[in-house]
């Protein structure tokens, strides 16, 4: 029992140095001087910390202890307009996917219906299907809709990828909640007024993890964003960001604007993740 | 007045005949136990009455009303669901005002009303704790709390034991029996357990296949089964059936059996007739011995099953039907040993 629990954790702390670390590495160089950053060898941690970076990549000056100033990052215009832009996304697109994937899943999990077999493959088709094969044909209909560089477009398009992969989640998670419907039905609850007085409430860890995966999916979007929108003044914080890769090196901007694009996300997860345990071990009532 | 009057019902699923046709009436205050196996359209039946599933023809009668095409809370019942399933995401205080919810209850009848249940259920300490934080005993009381608090005419109960372990069901029996009493509702009760039916029911119908076997006391049931089915259903061990041709001949009425003829009492055979063609014994009917008597029929042990305080011999014929009796423990019969069952004619039924 206590040789498995050393191995186990031992094993878990390979896994979590192997994930974590180069995450560490690059976030920890924010709060380090650029001379100390390029340093060799570098410094594990920020032993003095320095925060030039932290201001500059939202566009203000700074001056360090040593009387030395650091101006304003070039990019910083276009890092806070890409946080604006990544909110609205993944904001829009985690609304809009639970409003349709809510009563769809249910319907799918619920009831007997014409064709539901053939729906549901066709579900499983769009989930299949890799997302960067519908990238010419998108692209081609988003110019002559005029979709391209614009956030309606991108909200359109991360749609395509969050509603069906989420619906499919979210069916067997309705399917396995207790079959309350006849004890609502009974209390006088019509279909719509189950689903949005019982079903929900019930289903809240559920529709949670849902809304995690599709705000997590939308913030995170990189290839598409950088297909319709890089350039443009819709472009989202991660095609921003990957500007910095092939400008001169400023290891300090580049880390502070990953820790804008992740502190969102980590806060979202945060706030959420009992949900994702809760989910896992929801256990109907007999 | 009637309780609950069901007249011509029927039920299809597609070609499914779920209900063939069944005429019923359960008088006021009475509780009355479906009893079947499963698939036998005691379940359809109640969702039937309950409104959750449409009749295909019939009418259905609650208090007098004719609620045939009413829907469930217009029906004037309350119902505890299988394992008394509540909302697993609501304290059972939130459960139990679901029940209201929908009503025109107001505030101050509701407040006496969920007080009086909770008064006579004993339930204060749980009324904050979700249904997983509950033992099966308590959400059974719950679930009945929910039920009282509607004021209803009929409960309609569908298994509500089923998941629980043997002590536990036994005890609330008695608490769902004693409160039906105190309450005076015409209860209909689904199970599949005999013993639950016998226990609880002043009525039980004996369902099988979509149609109605027998109703009557626990007492008819047992003593007087109507047909075959309700005879091999009801008592444990079952009843056991000799197969043969049933004759009347110059020296009485007699079952022609590959033993040879086992004679028949004459009121039993005046009652069936030529018809028949079973024979049925319970266990507690039957002795058996070492030698041969006169109409005894031969038999192998098989197995013994010691209950305490009785004991089950299962008998093989030659055939490898199954016969059992009920002896007392301290019978001395080995398995493998040949006897001879000597049958009580005077407690037999003919069907």
């Amino acid at each position: 029992m206590r040789r498995t629990s050393l191995s186990l954790g031992l094993a878990a702390l390979v896994a979590v140095i192997w994930t974590l670390l180069p995450i560490y590495w690059i976030l920890k160089t924010a709060f380090i001087a650029p001379v100390d950053a390029v340093a060799f060898p570098a410094p594990l941690w920020p032993s003095n910390p320095h925060f030039a970076a932290a201001h500059n990549i939202f566009g203000f000056g700074y001056t360090d202890a040593d009387g030395r100033e650091f101006l304003p990052a070039g990019q910083s215009k276009q890092v806070i307009n890409g946080l604006k832009n990544s909110v609205i996304v993944a904001f829009f697109v985690t609304v809009i996917t639970l409003l349709i994937i809510v009563p769809l899943s249910y319907a799918f999990a619920r009831f007997e219906f014409r064709g539901k077999t053939a729906l549901l493959m066709t579900i499983l088709f769009s989930v299949a299907v890799p997302p960067v094969s519908t990238l010419i044909p998108f692209f081609i209909l988003f110019i002559k809709l005029g979709l391209t560089g614009t956030t309606l477009g991108l909200i359109i398009i991360n749609l395509t990828i969050t509603v069906p992969f989420i619906t499919w989640m979210l069916i067997g998670y309705f399917r396995n909640l207790p079959a309350v419907e006849p004890l609502a039905r009974v209390d006088g609850f019509s279909r719509l007024s189950t689903l949005i007085f019982i079903v929900i409430p019930m289903a809240r860890s559920g529709i949670a993890v849902a809304a995690i995966v599709s705000f997590l999916f939308a913030w995170n979007e990189f290839v598409f964003a950088t297909q319709l929108v890089n350039g443009t003044p819709a472009a989202t914080l991660p095609t921003a960001v990957s500007g910095f890769l092939f400008l001169q090196p400023q290891p300090g901007l580049l880390s502070a604007s990953l820790w804008i694009s992740i502190i969102p996300a980590a806060l979202v997860a945060y706030f959420l993740q009992r949900h994702i345990a809760e989910m896992n071990l929801v256990e109907p009532v007999k | 007045m009637s309780g609950i009057e069901i007249t011509n019902l029927r039920k299809s699923f597609g070609n499914v005949r779920a209900i063939k046709e069944l005429t019923l009436t359960i008088p006021n205050g009475v509780f009355c136990v479906f009893l079947g196996p499963s698939g036998c359209g005691k379940s359809t039946m109640l969702n039937c009455v309950a409104g959750l599933e449409d009749v295909t023809s019939g009418t259905i009668k609650i208090g007098g009303h004719d609620v045939t095409n009413l829907p469930p809370h217009a029906r004037d019942i309350a119902m505890v669901f299988q394992s008394s399933l509540l909302y697993p995401h609501l304290t059972a205080l939130q459960n139990i005002r679901m029940s209201l919810k929908n009503s025109d209850t107001d505030a101050v009848e509701a407040k006496r009303r969920i007080d009086h249940a909770v008064g006579i259920l004993e339930i204060a300490s749980v009324l904050d704790k979700k249904p997983s934080a509950m033992s099966g005993g308590q959400r059974q009381r719950v679930a009945m709390a929910k039920a009282i608090v509607r004021n209803p005419t009929a409960f309609l109960m569908d298994e509500p034991l089923a998941a629980l372990d043997a002590a536990l069901r036994q005890s609330l029996r008695l608490e769902l029996v004693v409160l039906q009493r105190q309450l005076g509702t015409t209860t209909i009760f689904v199970t599949h357990d005999q013993v639950e039916a016998m226990t609880l029911g002043d009525l039980i119908v004996v369902m099988n296949d979509g149609r109605v076997e027998q109703i009557g006391t626990p007492d008819e049931i047992y003593n007087n089964p109507a047909t075959k089915f309700v005879a091999g259903f009801i008592g444990s061990p079952p009843m056991n059936f000799f197969e043969g041709q049933v004759e009347d001949s110059n020296n009485g009425p007699t079952l022609r059996t590959q033993y040879g003829p086992i004679a028949i009492p004459r009121h039993l055979f005046d009652r069936m007739g030529g018809s028949a063609h079973s024979l049925g014994v319970r266990p507690q009917h039957i002795d058996i011995n070492r030698t041969k008597t006169d109409g005894s029929i031969p038999g192998t042990v098989f197995a013994i099953e010691n209950l305490g305080k009785d004991s089950v011999i299962i008998l093989h014929d030659t055939a490898g039907h199954d016969y059992r009796v009920l002896v007392d423990p301290d019978h001395g019969y080995t398995v493998g040993e040949s006897t001879y069952m000597c049958l009580d004619l005077s407690q037999a039924h003919l069907f």
